[in-house]
């Protein structure tokens, strides 16, 4: 037994971690992520910090404050992530029953109708806007001919309207597959244990396609948030829809004021990782998987140290 | 004379024909099922058991024909209305829940009268009540005051409540917990209460789902070929199980298995189906001692079948020779089918022997030998079991006993 123990104890132990042969093949994308994306992301912060004040350099949060302090940009901002709400629960609302629908129909019914929907994302997302914007004009001008205050373009609903149309598919797809894993004897089982088809939809099959709910809303939610397209062609000029997306454009591109638009960025940022962190929150099953995940690995630790 | 003994079945399938896309599932059903039985239904696939349990789960409906039950015509009743709770074959266990969670899943459906309210309803009472609740919150666990008991059906909402709704949950958190805990201890998961779904061995899983059905406390458990995914051991282990359970709890199971071993251990009463009928019904002896016809007696157990005729009630003429066998009441000179069980044959010497054959092979299944014999008669193949060992290529006689001899109707 002595023997044994002391001759483990001469054995080094090295931590290197095993590495995938063919890990190699992500670097080009690590490259990316590093000089695309989080060296930027530093200087976003950077250029968020500083200033130019008679052509020196200074670090203070001017940026931040000002808008901080600013209530028309509260407004905006407020205006900006009320768009992406109703637009991400119009798109729950219309896209669910659709995913449910698809999911149930027979397998060829269901790849045509899965490509139908993602028919629209072959085409340039500017294009079918604009295409979208000119329907809006021609049905404008046929109700103008009896109410000539009639208008589309440059009210809540074309915005709205425009957010869902584009992003609907972001929805229905993540939906449609988690529906599609859906075992359809769970549904029996559910019948069988005393609920009615209602309430089985909101007993099973709600909290089972949740974890497709939550990534269709981050997927929707999070791009028109910030959209910039959508609110310019769709709001029709008016000021109201120049949205966060807009004035960050505008500070970028026409004001060429990066200080600014990068502190602007960053709020923007923290509240819809606020948020999104808020919609995580309902993804219960997640959390559930994750936490017992954690506690067998403990086991397994214990075990390995046991042996030794 | 069962009927009259029995009283009304407690379900009753009358004249129950599906169909399923033009092809006819199940033929002309009827069957009675009685309370406290453990019935199997028995059969290859594709002969319409598991169609039947799914008539009588509710998930199906019959293209023409009745179910009853107690007597009651439940035909179009849904399942969630049906007095019967079922295990399905891939358990069907919902991958959101815990294990307490899908055991509690049908109690929390469970609905019954509510509590009266009880006298008036007391606002310093619930103050009492709700200002340590409210404060609790924000402290830490150790400096919790006590919360004062403030029993449920005195308080306001459930007041306004009973005021709209005489019905409610039959069962409050705590009772389902009770019940939960008690099913657990009873099918052996202690200590898994919270264990997620997918973490679970097959074994635990079957007995999560047996747990979630019994605890309901349904008129009838239906158990659609639930074993058939376990491993051998688990699988007896399974079956005393399960008949252990029918004993304590004593509630009606109908299961359904393709495994003759499994239905002859486990059942009252044997349900032998084919092609969509009913070949045989009768308790694990009647169906294994004296099946009706070939098909039956080649899906229960090993047979060795031959071709006779009838000469008199209790005796049949074999390879031309006389010999006795089993009372039959079917009538002299018909052509009819015999049964030898490959354990009622005893290996003799040549000259005692009733029938002659050599040895032509001999296998080892653990607790007997089984010996293939070729007969001499015909040159055809039987099977014998046998504890001693013997050559191959022995010359040998065989006997049995007048009463092992079956004799069964012959069907092309």
């Amino acid at each position: 037994m002595a023997f044994h123990n002391s001759s483990l104890s001469k054995k080094k132990i090295s931590f290197r971690v095993k590495l995938n042969p063919f890990s190699f093949l992500t670097i080009p994308f690590l490259i990316l992520l590093i000089f695309l994306v989080i060296l930027p992301f530093f200087f976003v912060i950077f250029y968020s910090l500083s200033n130019i004040e008679d052509s020196t350099l200074i670090m203070t949060f001017d940026n931040f404050v000002k808008f901080l302090t600013d209530p028309s940009f509260w407004d905006k901002l407020w205006l900006s992530i009320y768009f992406a709400f109703m637009a991400t629960l119009m798109c729950l609302i219309f896209g669910y029953p659709v995913a449910y629908f698809i999911a149930r129909t027979r397998p060829k019914i269901r790849t045509i109708f899965v490509i139908l929907i993602t028919l629209p994302m072959w085409v340039n997302m500017l294009l079918r806007v604009i295409g979208l914007k000119s329907i809006m004009e021609l049905v404008t001008s046929w109700f103008q001919n009896i109410n000539p205050n009639f208008h589309i373009i440059g009210t809540d609903f074309a915005v709205i309207f425009g957010e869902v149309f584009v992003s609907i598919p972001f929805m229905i797809i993540p939906i449609y597959t988690q529906l599609l894993k859906l075992d359809p004897t769970l549904l029996e089982a559910s019948k069988d244990l005393g609920n009615n088809s209602f309430k089985t939809f909101f007993k099973v099959t709600l909290p089972i396609s949740m974890p497709g709910v939550i990534s269709g809303i981050t997927m929707v939610f999070l791009p028109a948030a910030t959209s910039i397209v959508i609110p310019k062609y769709m709001g029709g000029g008016l000021p109201r829809y120049t949205l966060i997306g807009n004035l960050i454009e505008n500070y970028f591109v026409k004001q060429s004021n990066y200080n600014q638009g990068a502190a602007m960025a960053l709020i923007m940022t923290v509240v819809i990782l606020a948020i999104i962190f808020v919609v995580k929150l309902f993804d219960r099953s997640e959390v559930k998987i994750q936490k017992t995940k954690k506690q067998s690995a403990k086991v397994q630790k214990g075990v390995v140290t046991n042996e030794k | 004379m069962e009927n009259i003994v029995k009283g009304v079945p407690l379900i009753e399938l009358k004249n129950v024909t599906k169909v399923f896309d033009e092809t006819t599932v199940l033929y002309d059903i009827n069957l009675q099922i009685f309370e406290n039985e453990f019935v199997t239904l028995l059969g290859p696939s594709g002969c319409g058991k598991t169609t039947t349990l799914r008539i009588i789960g509710g998930f199906e409906q019959p293209t023409s024909g009745q179910v009853l039950f107690n007597g009651v015509d439940v035909t179009t009743l849904p399942p969630n209305k049906r007095a019967t709770n079922t295990v399905f074959q891939n358990y069907a266990l919902f991958p959101h829940l815990n294990v307490e969670g899908n055991i509690a899943f049908g109690l929390k459906n469970q609905i019954g009268e509510k509590e009266k309210p009880v006298g008036k309803f007391s606002f310093k009472k619930w103050w009492a009540y709700f200002s340590v609740k409210f404060t609790n919150l924000f402290k830490k666990k150790n400096k919790r005051k006590v919360v004062p008991d403030y029993p449920k059906n005195e308080r306001l909402f459930y007041r306004i409540g009973y005021f709209f709704s005489k019905k409610g949950k039959l069962y409050s958190k705590e009772q389902i917990q009770e019940k939960v805990a008690e099913v657990i201890k009873l099918v052996n998961l202690s200590g898994l209460e919270k264990r997620s779904i997918t973490q679970l061995s097959g074994g635990q899983k079957q007995r999560v789902a047996i747990a979630r059905a019994i605890v309901n406390k349904p008129k009838v458990l239906l158990l659609d070929e639930s074993l058939s995914a376990l491993d051998l051991k688990l699988r007896k282990e399974m079956q005393y199980e399960l008949k252990e359970l029918q004993r304590n709890i004593g509630i009606t199971f109908i299961f359904v298995t393709h495994d003759q071993e499994e239905a002859l251990t486990m059942s009252d009463k044997i349900v032998v189906m084919k092609e969509g009928e009913i070949e045989q019904i009768g308790s694990a002896e009647d169906i294994y001692n004296d099946p009706i016809d070939s098909y039956v007696s080649n899906f229960i157990g090993d047979s060795n079948l031959f071709k006779g005729k009838t000469i008199d009630k209790k005796h049949v003429l074999l390879y031309d020779k006389v010999l006795g066998c089993d009372e039959t009441d079917i009538e002299p000179e018909t052509e009819v089918d015999l049964l030898l069980r490959p354990e009622d044959i005893d290996i003799v010497s040549v000259e005692k022997g009733k029938l002659v054959g050599r040895v032509d092979a001999l296998f080892f299944k653990g607790v007997f030998y089984e010996v293939d014999v070729v007969l001499e008669n015909d040159n055809r193949l039987i099977t014998i079991h046998t504890t001693d060992y013997i050559e191959v290529g022995k010359r040998i006689g065989i006997s049995f006993e007048d009463e092992d001899i079956h004799v069964m109707e012959h069907n092309e």
